[in-house]
């Protein structure tokens, strides 16, 4: 069913669009061209100087070439937003807006890169056979809990960043939310009960960040279709071999103390917050759910389209606080606030790895430019139109991987800021003269 | 290295339940690996008959408890060779601990006290008989230093 808001009908605006513009992204140099003979350096027989370079030195590529700004956002298509198994060639146009986030918000030149490699082997050897190419892997839509093997086992084998969105971007604008959303109720975070209700790749991904930013696993419930994840269940030792990940979030918490079956209903009694990233809603949470929760209730509703409840309802059940992923209603958990600017941070300075701990940097940020304006009830994470956001974690992401030493380069905060505010600000100024100077054509339809 | 607080010991009588509960989620475990591990129709009292046996000698035993609670066990045997110059090996057959009372390096100490025992008794060498497809225990034993040593092929009769 077409989701119209305002009387749009994206669906079909966007094919329309997709058509007429042949795609979204496309190369264009960045070097002077006067001449012909301007060849002569950028290609042959100048380019055989630095070609020699980075032969005797690989780390050079990443201040000879352009690798040091390029990433791949790379998918096989088994998981493409609420759509499933589309394919890599379905996949192409969600990984090619991605790339245009990507360069809009973050000045990164990224790379859609769809393929065949199913099986997690295959996956794998593909990212280390291109490696050289990049200074970072951005993964996307994979399904789970293949995605939580290949980020584990590419971060240990790639000396570049790997970050999957879907599990880190997701956890780290979500921690953001929550650090603020608790400083406004005036509890601790680190002593809060929190519900986790769905155990996809962004609610496993929040346990890892919750527990790293120094929540006692015993406060955490973490719920799936079956209920809590608890040592007690019926299927744990099958966990250990078929879902690793949730089984080891069911030993850890304990079930969060509760009995062995325990369904949302009664793992949200006396809960501080929780975070819903599960199936559509309306109605997978129940208002009489959050009505027994702990005062101050702060309810993330993170499904797409309709979030698992609906925002008035989780207020009159008693939430103080409430967000969703939808940019219509206030609170948006939205992933584009961080990957954009966690790539930033980690190409500057050309980052081995990215790790929790950067994410976890890149959602203090977050939170902390959000207080800095001062946050309410409707006003816990900053919006994508706050543009300064983005330099200030890139900055917070890169001194955390220098600090880490997983940095090739070193930088402070200041430096970094000043560099991605300029790289980010280049780009725009450059895509406003496109636009303004009739370079990128009128769209043909449009909205209001 | 070991968490305090987890005895170590021989079974007992009055631990029979416990013992056999433990008994009953290993082969439950290790059923889904291969259909020549499928279990019995009715595992709980089987489960007993062989918690009784072990109680009572067969082979070689050992529980760990915390607070008296039997969370985990351990059952080996020791099989000899006279051609072998190795001569008696100790053979692990079955380990199992409470998911409860997992991360605590429970399976790595029954193994430790387990070896101690044997090599009270002569062996020379431990080993760990487990399904070929169950990888947890592949990795377990190889953490603890645990080499390939001998395959067991299998076709129906």
């Amino acid at each position: 069913m077409p989701e119209k808001k305002e009387g749009v009908d994206w669906y079909s605006l966007s094919l329309t669009l997709h058509r007429f513009y042949g795609g979204k992204i496309e190369t264009i140099p960045k070097v002077p061209v006067r001449r012909i003979k301007d060849f002569a350096i950028w290609y042959t027989p100048g380019v055989a100087e630095p070609a020699r370079r980075i032969s005797k030195d690989p780390d050079e590529s990443f201040e000879l070439t352009s690798r040091w700004n390029t990433i791949a956002v790379v998918s096989d298509g088994t998981r493409v937003l609420g759509l499933g198994k589309i394919g890599p060639e379905g996949a192409y146009p969600v990984m090619e807006g991605k790339a245009l986030i990507f360069k809009f918000l973050g000045g990164v030149d990224a790379v859609p890169l769809v393929h065949r490699g199913r099986d997690p082997e295959k996956f794998l050897e593909l990212l280390e056979l291109v490696e050289p190419s990049f200074g970072g892997i951005n993964l996307e839509d994979i399904e789970s809990p293949k995605c939580f093997y290949i980020l584990e086992e590419a971060r240990k084998r790639l000396n570049i960043p790997v970050w999957h969105d879907d599990q880190q971007g997701t956890a780290a604008v979500t921690l953001a939310g929550l650090i603020n959303a608790f400083h406004l109720v005036g509890k601790d975070i680190r002593k809060a009960r929190i519900v986790l209700i769905g155990a996809g790749a962004a609610n496993i991904a929040l346990y890892r960040l919750l527990k790293k930013y120094g929540v006692p696993p015993e406060n955490i419930v973490v719920l799936d279709s079956k209920g809590v994840l608890h040592p007690d269940r019926p299927d744990i030792d099958k966990l250990m071999i078929s879902h690793p990940w949730k089984y080891q979030i069911a030993i850890e918490t304990k079930g969060g103390g509760l009995p062995p079956g325990a369904g949302p209903d009664k793992a949200l009694e006396g809960a501080d917050a929780v975070v819903a990233a599960s199936k559509p809603g309306p109605g997978t949470i129940k208002k009489e759910w959050i009505a027994k929760m702990a005062k101050d209730a702060i309810v993330f509703a993170e499904a797409n389209p309709v979030p698992e409840i609906w925002p008035w309802e989780a207020k009159e059940a008693g939430a103080r606080v409430v967000a969703t992923g939808r940019s219509d209603f206030p609170n948006q958990v939205n992933n584009s606030l961080v990957f954009p600017a966690v790539f930033r941070g980690v190409l500057d300075v050309r980052a081995k790895t990215v790790t929790d701990e950067m994410a976890i940097a890149a959602a203090e940020e977050l939170a902390k430019y959000a207080r800095e304006k001062g946050i309410h009830e409707d006003y816990i994470i900053p919006t994508m139109e706050e543009w300064d956001v983005y330099p200030r974690e890139a900055a917070a992401v890169a001194v955390k991987a220098v600090e880490l030493g997983v940095a090739r380069k070193t930088t402070t905060y200041q430096e970094e800021y000043e560099r991605a505010k300029t790289i980010i600000a280049t780009v725009r100024k450059k895509y406003e003269m496109l636009w303004e100077n009739g370079l990128i054509p009128k769209p043909p339809v449009d909205y209001e | 290295m070991y968490e305090p607080g987890i005895l170590v010991r021989k079974p007992r009588e009055e631990e029979l339940d416990q013992l056999a509960d433990l008994i009953k989620r290993f082969y439950i475990f290790n059923e889904e690996f291969d259909p020549a591990w499928s279990i019995v129709a009715d595992p709980d009292n089987t489960a007993r008959i062989v918690a009784k046996e072990y109680i009572e000698g067969a082979g070689e035993t050992l529980v760990a408890l915390i607070d008296s609670q039997v969370v985990g066990y351990i059952h080996a045997e020791i099989r000899e060779n006279k051609m072998l110059e190795a001569g008696k090996i100790g053979v692990i057959t079955e380990v199992y601990v409470h998911p409860q009372a997992r991360r605590r390096g429970i399976a790595s100490r029954l193994v430790e006290e387990m070896q101690a025992l044997l090599g009270e008794k002569g062996v020379r060498h431990i080993a760990a008989e487990f399904p070929a497809q169950n990888i947890v225990a592949k990795e377990f034993y190889s953490k603890l230093k645990f080499r390939p040593y001998a395959s067991i092929y299998l076709r129906e009769v």
